[in-house]
């Protein structure tokens, strides 16, 4: 077991693209993050209505994101997740490339001749896996403490409530790294792969749900790339509910087993192309 | 002698071609084994079962006397087509992901990159290499841990006239250390000068399986050469011990009878006036071997 982190540790320590990659999740990340609370709230904040019948609290109405309380404790939980969702295909492209390339510069099969078994080069390849979805929460959530320290006093908060947001995105990053492997394996070219996936993940699957069904009906809900989307909802309608109005969103830990059952499938999928095919 | 690899009718199809079929021998351990066959004639294809890159689709091969193919790999150093590395990786780089690899607890990069004359550009990136550089790269990973058995298919591929030679020399030397060398090639110089052992394929079939010194000449054949040609010609056709003759560039190929002895056949032509200025046994009885099993 060691042995094969170390061989896949110094195949991503030596590759360029990963430190670059990751640099670029990191920094992308923080920058938006940081400066995200500056950013004007959509229309300038609430409307004139409803500032007059809010009445008092027309003195309190916030123009930035931040003075609607973007980074207030519980909810920074689910809008930093949420935008970090986006990064999540930083991790996805570098993954899909270094899969890719193994078939691409046909160092799999080299791997093979030179003593690794198939299980072993694919187990490898999971390891890297979980490292890239451990690696992009662990920032996204050093990000979010960052933020709570800065603008919350913690002595009258407790930190970790909503924290499961965070669980969410790492499952929407396991499940879009788990595509990316399945594609990588499946189709050998990069480019052709992240092309795939980008057409299937923003046309296909949602022209499909469309098509068949509407959103909130159960089919929508259940196709592949579905409920790891759903995992940290869209934070904005709680955001610009300025009275309290609705009930918080929560992430609905069905869609997280949903998510992991569909990332088994894909990655088992993986397994039995690499077995069955000749190399 | 004690045998180190065994195959008992290995079969692949790809599609409706066979491209090995029920291929059966067994190589020595110390010898140099030549698999010697045209293009498509199945080498690379059996070399590939034997190291687990393609599934066989019948019979079956044993390594070192029945040990697991994760193990025996693991004393076995291969060169299989074209050397693949990561282009990312410097030379070094890649022959210490190998010796991870292949579990070797203190590999000797230095030692067989200075084997193939690397050292100087070992931590240049794979990807600035020529390809004689990469071949030979390819075969110092293939020396890494000192292995019992190299496999080495096409090894001179790609290279010029002196990486040839040298690549010849270095198996040379390997074999003289008591390494078993099994190689593929097309190449039957290349064969010739090395190998003990052949077996000679051609559409997957084995053809000859022997010592390299069983597989020659059936025949053989006399060069000659005069100053007058026509006279040489018309005089040799006269002759009643001759069997075949053929023009080739500057002299003629003859085949004699095996009763006709080189002398007998200058003294013949010399009563008729007919001096030679050039006879010779044919060079190559190697190949002419080679090409009857072929064409058979």
């Amino acid at each position: 077991m060691m042995r094969l982190i170390a061989i896949e540790w110094f195949k991503l320590r030596t590759h360029r693209f990963f430190w670059i990659g990751m640099g670029l999740f990191l920094s992308l990340l923080s920058i938006l993050l940081f400066n995200f609370g500056k950013i004007g709230l959509p229309g300038n904040g609430p409307s004139a209505e409803e500032a007059e019948s809010a009445g008092m609290a027309m003195m309190l109405i916030p123009r930035t994101f931040e003075e609607a309380g973007f980074y207030y404790l519980p909810q920074l939980w689910q809008n930093a997740s949420f935008w970090a969702g986006f990064f999540k295909f930083i991790p996805a492209f570098l993954l899909l490339f270094f899969v890719g390339s193994e078939f691409e510069y046909r160092t799999y099969r080299q791997n093979i001749i030179d003593g690794l078994s198939i299980g072993q080069f694919f187990i490898s390849k999971v390891f890297t896996l979980l490292f890239f979805s451990v690696l992009s929460t662990l920032v996204v959530g050093l990000t979010i403490l960052v933020l709570a320290v800065m603008h919350n006093d913690l002595s009258e908060l407790n930190l970790w409530t909503e924290s499961s947001f965070l669980l969410g995105f790492f499952m929407e990053t396991f499940f879009i790294l788990s595509l990316a492997v399945f594609l990588g394996i499946l189709v050998k070219r990069n480019v052709v792969a992240i092309i795939i996936l980008m057409l299937y993940y923003f046309v296909l699957e949602p022209f499909l749900g469309y098509w068949f069904s509407k959103p909130g009906e159960a089919l929508f809900d259940y196709l592949p790339t579905r409920p790891s989307r759903i995992l940290v909802p869209e934070p904005f309608s709680r955001i610009l509910d300025f009275f309290g109005e609705k009930e918080p969103p929560v992430m609905d830990w069905k869609f997280w087993w949903v998510s992991l059952f569909y990332s088994s499938l894909l990655l088992a999928s993986s397994f039995l192309i690499l077995k069955r095919r000749d190399l | 002698m004690e045998n180190i690899l065994e195959l008992n009718k290995l079969t692949k199809k790809f599609g409706r071609i066979t491209a090995v079929d029920e291929l059966s021998f067994s190589v020595q351990k110390g010898s140099v084994f030549g698999i010697l066959g045209p293009n498509g004639s199945g080498k690379t294809t059996t070399l590939g079962m034997l190291l687990g890159v393609t599934r066989p689709l019948s019979g079956s091969f044993s390594w070192f006397g029945g040990e697991s193919p994760q193990s025996a790999k693991q004393r076995i150093g291969s060169l299989l087509e074209t050397p693949n590395f990561y282009p990312y990786m410097t030379a070094r780089q890649n022959l210490k992901l190998v010796a991870k690899i292949k579990g070797i607890k203190k590999p000797n990069i230095e030692e067989v990159l200075e084997q193939v004359k690397l050292l100087e550009r070992a931590d240049d990136k794979f990807k600035t290499y020529s390809l004689g550089m990469k071949q030979r790269l390819a075969i110092a990973s293939a020396l890494l841990g000192t292995p019992e058995v190299l496999v080495l298919d096409e090894p001179t591929n790609g290279l010029d006239p002196k990486g040839i030679a040298d690549i010849r020399n270095l198996i040379l030397e390997i074999a003289g250390r008591g390494i078993t060398v099994i190689m593929a090639s097309h190449i039957l110089a290349e064969v010739e000068k090395v190998c003990t052992h052949v077996a000679v394929l051609r559409t997957g079939k084995l053809l000859f399986s022997g010592l390299a010194g069983e597989l020659q000449a059936p025949q053989e054949k006399l060069a000659v050469a005069s100053e007058n040609m026509e006279a040489l010609e018309a005089a040799l056709k006269e002759h009643p011990q001759i069997k075949e003759l053929q023009k080739v560039k500057t002299h003629l190929l003859i085949v004699p009878e095996e009763s006709l002895s080189p002398q007998a056949l200058n003294q013949w032509l010399a009563e008729r006036h007919i001096y030679l200025s050039h006879l010779s046994r044919n060079e190559s009885d190697f190949e002419a071997g080679f090409f009857k099993l072929i064409n058979k």
